[in-house]
């Protein structure tokens, strides 16, 4: 909102900003990882599941939810992770709870720790 | 810490000097104030505490919504009377086994709050939902303190 009051009065600075409406809130997460992959919870108050996009382009997960909001106007949460790239980019479920969101995201098949036989030589 | 944009009643005087300019200016303090009251809602409880809720006269009823992403039904405990509704609860929460913490952002937590209502309200006729991590309370207002239509006879 403030983008547009300033761009009516510095009309030589255009800059187009993302859309997006309301205020934007940055949903506390837990990030949690064992030998298969990761899981990332969030708390997205509100939101169904329409409204709720996760998309992962390498190396990053986008998490995005546009709703009315619960009283204070319109909310966008947004946040984004670092995944890297040993994600298996075909095998994310992401599930939404009780306004509770949580993806599960499996690492590559090379990247899982592998366990190594230990030949004894005497 | 947000604070209320403040009027700048004080710039009118200005405004014989140079007008388009005020103008400018002006339009540009409106919509601050639009963006700030945006930001605090137009409900009668801000929702500075935690967890956050809102508190709306609907004119029939009064709406409170809470947000509790993660919490269960079960552990949700709503109280109401005449003039007070009061909301406690807690949440659940652990360390998935068998994984590592790389943040932790989130918590279990207990939370207790209370709101006093303007108008009196029928607690028999209280009615919760719990949906996407949002409790929505409904309290219909008392008989006698619904709204009424008054009508306006003309004087001669």
């Amino acid at each position: 909102m403030t983008d547009t009051a300033f761009q009516k009065h510095n009309p030589n600075k255009v800059e187009q900003t993302r859309e997006a409406r309301g205020r934007r809130v940055s949903p506390p997460v837990d990030i949690f990882e064992n030998n298969d992959g990761f899981l990332i919870v969030a708390d997205l108050p509100g939101v169904e599941a329409e409204s709720l996009s996760v998309e992962y382009n390498p190396p990053e997960l986008h998490v995005r939810a546009q709703t009315p909001g619960n009283g204070a106007g319109p909310v966008l949460y947004e946040r984004r992770f670092e995944l890297g790239n040993g994600v298996d980019a075909s095998n994310i479920d992401a599930q939404l709870q009780r306004g509770v969101l949580r993806v599960t995201l499996k690492k590559s098949p090379e990247l899982r720790p592998r366990r190594i036989a230990v030949t004894a030589r005497s | 810490m947000l604070t209320r944009w403040n009027d700048f009643g004080g710039l009118s005087r200005f405004a014989a000097r140079d007008g388009a300019s005020f103008e400018a200016l002006d339009a540009l303090r409106r919509e601050m104030s639009r963006l700030f009251s945006d930001l605090e809602g137009e409900s009668l409880a801000a929702s500075r505490e935690w967890p956050n809720a809102w508190l709306d006269d609907k004119g029939a009823a009064f709406e409170l919504r809470v947000e509790v992403p993660g919490v269960e039904d079960k552990d949700i405990e709503l109280q109401a009377d005449a003039s007070t509704v009061t909301i406690r609860g807690e949440r659940q929460d652990s360390v998935p086994e068998g994984h590592s913490v790389h943040r932790k952002e989130r918590a279990a937590f207990r939370f207790a709050r209370s709101f006093s209502l303007p108008t009196k309200v029928d607690a028999e006729k209280v009615e919760a939902v719990l949906k996407n991590g949002v409790l929505t309370v409904t309290l219909p207002k008392a008989k006698e303190a619904q709204p009424r239509q008054i009508s306006v006879r003309a004087g001669s």
